[in-house]
């Protein structure tokens, strides 16, 4: 990549490993799933064992919390929205071999913006709705585009560039919000916050009293028009094959900079509407620091759905499930929400194992144990 | 203002600052050396933190937290190494995995063994004593620099020093350096590359540990959840920003420090400090620019 400059950092060989990793590989199986689900049940339990609990008590609360009530589904529905968008935005960019880790960043900026158009402008209603979605979503895009440019015009990695953004994004919003509001009587952090957005900008609940709202048919949108884009289309057959093998796409005929280049700009718009969608549906308000993992957990998201946007479906809902499920579970048992968050983190780390380079290596032990094994009998 | 940007206090706090800081560079920086991109320094630093806390509490004794410190830093890099290297497991998502787990995890300890929410004080947990030197007193910006600090920050001064002579001057550093340049022509030559990859990892446990057992135990005794607040992910940047020389990212910590030690300065003034927290990000993004605007005329490159 950067060879004839000994100056420079040379990237890990290590990280070549993630342009790889998101190909699509239909024969990875279920037994992978499997495992990975079994051994982060048990580990499960013996936490919730330890820690003084009742691992039954604390699943059945768990599924209660997720699917028991009217009221369940639609939390579950509520955390499952920002799930599925911010898994989007990771696979766009992932499958393509574009390492955005500033995803934070992007929902930040399109979630600031959102709250700060909802209350200033005065439209009606589904325009007041369409303007703030797009404005999120070209900032977004606007801030993707700095570590894009920075990639194809400097040769610098966006890993770095864009976990910065993350940073900058989350400060950066928080003092725009502070010369917005005003800078007297700030002296409670938490409490600083925008107006709450008018009612024509928010987002229609479809279950009374709840907080799920129609936010999730614009994810459920999103995720079809990228699949039916990724299958059918000759753009998406493009986008793919950047991400199989770039050389090849490059004879082939593929532009490869301006491919690049939109992949980037596309995850960073769904990244920004994922933040649009955050202060429309449930929060109403931009709050600093309001979310600290949601771009973190697209990730993961991506990572277990193998880069399938119908998998990101599945695995968002999952996700929303244990969300909602491990909130519940805490005010109703002695078990506390962490521990879901530290079992996802775990299966994600099952998950990530190469299981065929592993079972490859262990049949070669066995092979060579059997090898000697024979010539010392001989 | 001169004060702020020059006074005692906030002199004393960037030292303090960027220990850590640096610390968890010189960690990351072995890591750097035989290519391995580790992004879970942050959560090697959560979990010593949280460690050292325990150590101290039960053991009355801040270096019992500084020895819990550098074990769990050693096991949680070893972890790393095992999904990585062994398991060929993508060192990002693990990286992002493990982050993320060990919030959970060190949150999750923090309740059932200290039955404690968000944070936790106790006077058993004993923190490092400041130091004072006599010959020091009086000197302008040295004494407030280097005088009355706790022994950690003498030790990540000596420990950047060290880390140049291992990694410059000695065999073991040429051969790890020979890893990262180039793995293949490193084997031919003898040596293991994966050996080396191991050890840099140890290296990182190691230096990470003492980073993470210095943020409660360096004066204010404390254990707060998801206390490294992306320490790691500065570090990182630091390597960067120092291009793997030891000396230079001892120098961009210390100034993302002094930043971050202005800020703390300027919370009585009632200005928002976030513009002034921000300087160590941006100043990451433009490093990297300029020293990077040689390839512009290579042309588009992916």
């Amino acid at each position: 990549m950067q060879k004839n400059n000994p100056n420079k950092l040379e990237m890990p060989i290590e990280l070549l490993s993630v342009r790889n990793l998101f190909k699509g590989n239909a024969t990875i199986g279920i037994a992978k799933y499997l495992i990975s689900s079994v051994l982060v049940m048990i580990i499960g339990t013996i936490i919730i064992l330890i820690t003084g609990g009742d691992p039954a008590d604390a699943f059945k609360s768990l599924i209660k919390g997720s699917f028991g009530s009217v009221n369940a589904i639609a939390d579950t529905i509520r955390w499952t929205t920002p799930s599925i968008i911010t898994g989007i935005a990771a696979i766009i960019a992932f499958k393509s071999g574009v390492v955005n880790l500033g995803i934070s960043g992007q929902l930040y900026f399109g979630a600031y913006i959102c709250a700060y158009l909802g209350y200033e402008l005065s439209l009606a209603r589904p325009l007041h709705i369409l303007v703030c979605i797009l404005a999120a979503g070209l900032i977004g895009m606007v801030y993707a585009l700095i570590p894009a440019l920075m990639r194809m015009f400097l040769g610098i990695d966006e890993i770095i560039s864009t976990l910065m953004q993350n940073y900058i994004a989350i400060l950066l919003t928080e003092y725009m919000l502070f010369v917005y509001m005003g800078f007297e009587g700030t002296t409670l952090m938490d409490a600083l916050a925008t107006n709450e957005i008018l009612p024509t900008a928010k987002l229609n609940i479809i279950i009374d009293g709840t907080q799920a709202n129609s936010g999730i048919y614009i994810a459920v949108g999103i995720v079809i028009i990228v699949y039916l884009v990724y299958k059918y289309t000759v753009k998406g057959y493009e986008l793919r094959q950047v991400g199989e093998n770039l050389k090849f796409a490059k004879f082939g005929g593929v532009n490869a900079g301006l491919t690049y280049i939109s992949i980037f700009l596309i995850s960073g718009f769904i990244a920004g509407v994922s933040g649009a969608l955050e202060v429309m549906g449930p929060m109403k308000r931009f709050r600093t620091g309001f979310t600290s993992n949601l771009a973190w957990d697209g990730i993961m998201i991506a990572s277990i759905a193998n880069n399938n946007p119908i998998m990101v479906l599945v695995v968002s809902i999952i996700w929303g499930a244990l969300k909602a499920g491990s909130l519940y579970m805490e005010l109703t048992t002695s078990t506390n929400r962490l521990v879901i968050t530290f079992l996802q983190a775990l299966f994600v780390l099952f998950i990530a194992i190469d299981y065929g380079a592993l079972f490859e290596k262990i049949s070669e032990m066995l092979n060579n144990k059997k090898k000697t094994y024979f010539k010392e009998a001989d | 203002m001169w004060r702020l940007l020059f006074g005692t206090a906030t002199l004393a706090t960037t030292m303090r600052l960027a220990t850590p800081l640096t610390l968890s560079a010189m960690g990351g920086l072995y890591g750097e050396k035989t290519k391995i991109f580790n992004i879970s320094l942050e959560s090697v630093m959560l979990t010593s933190a949280f460690f050292a806390t325990y150590g101290s509490y039960t053991h009355e004794s801040s270096w019992m937290g500084l020895i819990y410190g550098i074990i769990i830093g050693i096991i949680m890099s070893l972890l790393f190494g095992f999904f990585v290297l062994l398991l060929k497991a993508d060192p990002i998502v693990i990286g992002i995995a493990l982050n993320l787990g060990s919030w959970g995890f060190t949150s999750l300890l923090l309740l059932s063994i200290f039955k404690a929410r968000g944070s936790f004080m106790h006077p058993r947990i004993t923190s490092f004593k400041s130091m004072n030197f006599s010959f020091l007193n009086g000197i302008p910006i040295i004494d407030s620099l280097f005088n009355n600090q706790n022994i950690l920050v003498y030790i990540g001064i000596g420990l950047v020093i060290l880390s140049y002579i291992i990694i410059y001057k000695t065999t073991f550093g040429l051969r790890l350096r020979g890893v990262g340049i180039n793995e293949k022509a490193a084997q031919v030559s003898g040596t293991n590359p994966l050996f080396y990859k191991w050890v840099s990892l140890v290296f990182t446990g190691i230096f990470v540990g003492i980073a993470g057992a210095f943020l409660p135990l360096s004066g204010i005794s404390m254990f707060t959840e998801n206390m490294s607040a992306g320490r790691g992910y500065l570090a990182l940047s630091a390597i960067y920003i120092g291009k793997g020389n030891p000396f230079k990212i001892w120098f961009a910590c210390i100034v993302f420090a002094y930043a971050n030690a202005v800020a703390v300065g300027l919370q009585g003034y009632n200005i928002p400090s976030q513009v002034i927290l921000m300087a160590p990000y941006l100043a990451t993004i433009f490093v990297l620019i300029i020293t990077n605007l040689k390839n512009l005329k290579k042309g588009i490159q992916v």
